[in-house]
């Protein structure tokens, strides 16, 4: 790895760290921010996806369908998170998957719990593992230089039939 | 089984239900016995199965089930189970092998399902010898347009009878397509809940709850629409602002029910393609002639219900398994399809939708299911009387085929003439 090449990686570092402490506090606007204007969120249901408008998704989201989804976890009356889940989310160092001039893809694996708080399941806990890919460009303007094009999501059981999920992975 | 047809009748009364039909294990094994494994139930599409010995895994009510390609271009349904040991043969949901083998202790079947080797024939002898089986193949199995239906035992009626007039919603889902035909993109999504198959099934036409269930998503949608240019926004905010229509704009659609348990109410969402529209109408009617076009793009219905396996949307090129896998547990399956000799970007507008409506990560059905889920948890521990009384005594001709204001439970009415039907029947 060059000298520059480190560098970047550190700084894809700093913002998936403040990405995750932004979902964290639960400042999905702010966490929102982090994406380019027309940036995209994507949950493929096969990892052998390479194309989000191939085939169906668990989430494909460009902005603005994907501001929506950030909002709805505003409403006093989003019914599946009431009470709001509790999240623990662990993540893994990323590595350097492509670096362009302006551009670069990283990978990092995470690791999420989840506690839905409601009475009938006291004491269940969910778990999501996989590793998300973040295709990053260069912008002087945002945190850590860099902001955030597409974040693809592959869960290890992603083909699995998943009871409903309100909370961002 | 110990309950009564009686017992049975009493819990449909007039405008009511009692929620232990979604809650009664014993009543489940009826439903699967006498409703699931004696209708047509829709399993998947031919173009899944490309070439011979192609296939896809399913089930018809409790029995895994495959479809298989055969060698002479035949789809059979076999039931997934080795006729030696009872293990699976065919593994995962979809495959394609030269010869259907059992992963236990190799008995091979042709494609058509004839046993043709096992190991250590000539130890078979004497008379329990003789019972050597094929792959057990279900009773009836029959393609509609390339979309692939079976029923366990033999059903009460034709697929066609079945189908009814509802075979206009598959009709209509195949006559968009230029090429005539369509093709089912390469990957299922799947989501389930912790509760009954028929709540689901008396969700898919309720224009009520939308307001009112989908209200954060609808005010989410909204707000970030109002920063929007007029008319830019995409299919997943449409579908999130379309639910928050005035109650009188769903009493002026139309609900129609047929006997059987199907029902339909008219387009709530849009109709039109965006962007992609002047550009896919001129090839449909460079296909078609324009006045067919125009008369098979004026069919213009939001979803379909062909209960009790599945629903279908054609506008939305989405069709759903709904697979009761225990009396509280039932999972959903989706299907989009490509509409053949369409332009490329058709099938983008309708991912939004079967991805809204079938993902468990959807920001609208998550509403649905945590409403579901609370109605089974509230059947399981205090079963009572609910309503399903909207419009009763306006129209004589309940169940069966009628036509209601889409604001109307008549379609519930309707599919509860058709359970009760066939869990009355007396079953050899």
């Amino acid at each position: 790895m060059t000298t520059d090449e480190r560098a970047r990686l550190a700084q894809a570092d700093d913002l998936l760290a403040l990405e995750d402490r932004l979902l964290r506090e639960r400042q999905f606007r702010q966490w929102l921010a982090l994406f380019t204007v027309d940036g995209a969120y994507w949950m493929p249901v096969s990892p052998a996806q390479t194309d989000p408008l191939c085939a169906p998704s668990h989430i494909y989201e460009a902005r603005p369908a994907l501001d929506a989804r950030v909002e709805r976890l505003y409403d006093a009356r989003i019914l599946p998170q009431m009470p709001a889940s509790r999240v623990s989310r662990l993540r893994g160092r990323p590595w350097l998957v492509s670096s362009q001039a302006d551009a670069m893809e990283v990978m990092s694996p995470f690791q999420i719990i989840e506690a839905r708080q409601i009475p009938d399941d006291q004491g269940d806990l969910r778990i999501f593992a996989g590793d998300s890919l973040y295709r990053l460009v260069a912008d002087l303007d945002a945190p850590c230089g860099w902001r955030i094009r597409q974040k693809r999501v592959d869960l290890i059981n992603s083909e699995s039939a998943f009871f409903g999920v309100s909370i961002l992975l | 089984m110990s309950i009564s047809n009686e017992a049975i009748r009493a819990l449909v009364r007039e405008g009511e239900i009692h929620s232990s039909v979604y809650s009664n294990p014993e009543l489940f094994a009826l439903e699967m016995e006498r409703l699931f494994h004696r209708r047509w139930l829709f399993l998947g599409h031919e173009s899944q199965l490309p070439e011979a010995g192609s296939y896809f895994t399913g089930r018809l009510g409790q029995v895994p089930v495959v479809c298989v390609r055969g060698e002479d271009g035949q789809v059979r349904t076999f039931v997934n189970r080795c006729t030696h040991r009872g293990a699976k043969v065919c593994q995962g949901t979809t495959g394609k092998v030269p010869r259907l083998v059992c992963p236990y202790h190799g008995w091979t079947f042709e494609l058509s399902g004839k046993l043709s080797w096992i190991p250590l024939r000539e130890e078979y002898t004497g008379p329990a010898c003789e019972r050597l089986h094929d792959l057990h193949q279900v009773a009836a199995a029959e393609s509609y347009r390339g979309f692939l239906f079976a029923s366990l035992y033999e059903p009460s009626t034709g697929l066609s009878d079945y189908l009814g007039h509802f075979r206009t919603m598959i009709d209509n889902l195949v006559d968009r397509a230029p090429g005539g035909s369509v093709t089912a993109a390469p990957v299922l999504i799947r989501h389930k809940y912790r509760a009954n198959w028929k709540l689901t099934f008396e969700n898919l036409n309720d224009t009520l709850h939308a307001r009112v269930a989908h209200s954060a998503a609808a005010r989410a949608a909204q707000t970030v629409a109002r920063a929007l240019p007029a008319g830019q926004l995409d299919q997943t905010l449409n579908m999130m602002t379309a639910n928050a229509k005035p109650l009188e704009a769903f009493r002026a659609l139309t609900q129609v029910t047929e006997a059987g348990g199907h029902s339909y109410f008219g387009a709530h969402m849009p109709t039109g393609y965006g962007q992609i529209q002047e550009e896919y109408v001129a090839s449909l009617e460079r296909a078609k002639g324009s006045a067919q076009a125009q008369r098979i793009l004026g069919v213009q219905r939001h979803v379909g219900i062909l209960y009790p396996g599945s629903s279908w949307h054609a506008r939305y090129q989405t069709v759903r398994i709904m697979q009761p896998l225990r009396a509280d547990l039932t999972e959903v399956i989706g299907f989009v399809f490509r509409l053949d000799g369409a332009p490329d970007g058709l099938l983008e507008n309708a991912l939004h939708y079967c991805n809204g409506s079938t993902s468990a990560f959807s920001t609208v059905i998550t509403d649905d299911l945590e409403i579901y889920e609370g109605i089974q948890r509230m059947a399981n521990d205090a079963p009572g009387w609910l309503q399903i009384a909207r419009e009763t005594g306006r129209i004589a001709a309940e169940p069966g085929t009628g036509s209601y204001p889409a604001t109307s439970e008549a379609y519930i009415r309707n599919q509860y003439g058709s359970w009760l039907e066939a869990m009355c029947q007396e079953v050899a």
